[in-house]
């Protein structure tokens, strides 16, 4: 009996070392920002608008840019970088717009989308997995920062 | 305004909006039907009897139920440009058994940076933290109704809590954040702003800090002109005695951050009708709302609510209240957030008014002796408030 306690704790605990991580995250932006990298803490209040309604160097709006819908990407970003859940992100943006006009964050349906619009867009930011940054993508936007 | 320019203000915003791209226009409707359940006491008890050795007293009690399907408003917003945007707030009201239909706000806003914008048009007017987070979108509101101490001047209160002006504002200053208002409006009326019968502009002034994320205080200021003969804002006098000026200060401080579980509201109100020949009157209110939230979803929270108009029981408030009241409010809720689109709300509330009525005199004579008009009401209320 305590053998097999002993012996089914340490396929848990090995289980778990070896438990597949949460996904990888790249934060990017347009090549035209002249931002090269950011904190964490940096890309919350930029994604959030909390500090600054325009990049100061670039002198463009900043546009937060979201996924459509809920998935792990989504959920690894409001956690790891907001520290908020998707239900108060959403109230966050409805509060904003309402006291002021604010403009939510843009929604996409998939991260090919994201890329499509942030290297468009000079003021664009957001995130996406970091499977998705295929040499060719990585040539249309920048990476400020990998969340691992 | 009839009803027809007011449905052609709404068919010219909504093309103007088809002419900018789809994605920079967002279009949401808030709605909050709500049931309450009130039990109405009501007492009147004399100071002393008359010439005659009597008194009188009257005690009335009675229940009611009424369901209302409350404030529905239309909310459109357009991005027209890099620094120009658009806001317009149309309320279609059903809780007083009509159907009230009212353009709230209608502004556009040109942005130069961020500690510098102008805004034009009918907007909030920025005194205090909930007047300029809420009003009527009560899904983001925390409790069913707003504070008695900011309630708008057409529900009784002392707040005109819209105007029509031209504002300059600023924020995310300094690493405190700091922000500022003015907003040079028409001013308080009984009809809102639209009832101006001067060239006297309003002046009101916010200057504002956020040095914790969620932490903001709040100075607020108006200053406007009272008219002789005008009917004071609420209606209960139909033509003030004098010319004078109102001022109107409020402190606010609120912690209002979605990443933590304790959220709280203050804000003192401290109101001054200074007539030219009349004298000076004041009356304040404060309110103080905490909730604390647990599970995640779930905020139980209270408020409470102090009004005095007029400075004591012997002296009113010519421009807010000719007899003085006083009125204190106990209120407990719990809110449920099913998502960012739905949130139910449950609430009891405790209303104590007292009107201090006073000894009536004809030059040395006493007619008749004052006495202090008491009412109580329980009400137990729920709200869906819900946005798309």
């Amino acid at each position: 009996m305590k053998t097999t306690s002993i012996l089914a704790g340490l396929l848990i605990m090995t289980m778990t070392a070896f438990a597949p991580a949460g996904p990888e995250l790249a934060i990017i932006i347009n090549k035209e920002n002249p931002v090269e990298k950011l904190t964490t803490g940096e890309v919350k209040l930029y994604w959030l608008r909390k500090i600054k309604k325009r990049w100061p160097d670039l002198n463009k709006n900043i546009k937060p840019v979201d996924r459509k819908t809920k998935n792990a990407d989504q959920d690894a970003f409001y956690a790891k970088v907001l520290g908020m859940s998707a239900s108060d992100v959403e109230t966050y943006f409805n509060a904003k717009q309402y006291e002021s006009g604010e403009k939510p964050q843009d929604k996409f349906a998939s991260d090919a989308a994201i890329i499509d619009f942030i290297a468009e867009e000079p003021g664009a930011i957001g995130f996406v997995n970091i499977a998705s940054l295929t040499p060719e993508a990585k040539a249309r936007v920048k990476v400020v920062l990998i969340l691992q | 305004m009839k009803v027809f320019h007011k449905i052609m203000i709404i068919a010219a915003l909504t093309c103007s909006i088809q002419l900018t791209f789809a994605q920079e226009t967002k279009i949401r409707f808030f709605g909050q039907p709500e049931s309450t359940t009130s039990k109405i006491t009501e007492t009147t008890s004399f100071v002393g009897v008359n010439e005659f050795g009597q008194y009188i007293t009257k005690d009335t009690s009675y229940s009611k139920t009424n369901f209302n399907t409350g404030n529905f408003v239309l909310f459109v917003t357009s991005q027209l440009s890099e620094r120009i945007s658009v806001l317009s707030e149309v309320s279609f009201d059903n809780s007083k058994n009509k159907f009230d239909f009212d353009v709230q706000r209608l502004m556009m806003r040109y942005y130069v940076r961020d500690y510098f914008s102008v805004r034009i048009g009918k907007m909030f007017t920025p005194i205090g933290y909930w007047n300029n987070q809420f009003t009527l979108g009560l899904v983001l509101q925390p409790t069913i109704q707003r504070p008695m101490a900011i309630r708008p001047v057409s529900d009784g209160g002392v707040l005109q809590y819209r105007d029509a002006g031209i504002q300059f504002e600023g924020e995310n200053i300094s690493p405190a954040r700091l922000s500022y208002k003015v907003l040079l409006g028409n001013g308080v009326g009984y009809y809102g702003s639209n009832d101006k019968g001067d060239n006297h502009i309003a002046t009101t002034v916010q200057l504002g800090a956020e040095p914790v994320d969620g932490l903001k205080i709040l100075a607020s200021g108006m200053l406007d002109r009272i008219e002789k003969g005008k009917s004071n804002p609420n209606g209960s006098i139909s033509a003030l005695p004098d010319d004078g000026n109102l001022q109107l200060l409020v402190a606010s401080v609120a912690y209002m951050n979605p990443e933590k579980k304790v959220e709280f509201i203050g804000e003192l109100l401290s109101q001054k009708s200074r007539f030219n020949t009349v004298g000076t009157y004041n009356s304040h209110s404060y309110y103080a709302y905490a909730g604390y939230r647990i599970a995640d979803k779930i905020t139980p929270y209270v408020l409470y609510n102090s009004t005095q108009a007029g400075e004591s029981k012997t002296t009113g408030d010519p421009y807010f209240s000719p007899i003085p009241v006083k009125i204190e409010l106990w209120t407990l809720g719990v809110r449920y957030k099913i998502n960012s689109s739905f949130v139910g709300k449950l609430e009891y509330e405790v209303n104590n008014q007292k009107y201090f009525y006073q000894d009536i005199t004809m030059g040395t004579v006493k007619l008749d002796d004052g006495f202090t008009n008491t009412a109580r009401t329980s009400s137990v209320r729920m709200q869906l408030a819900f946005v798309f």
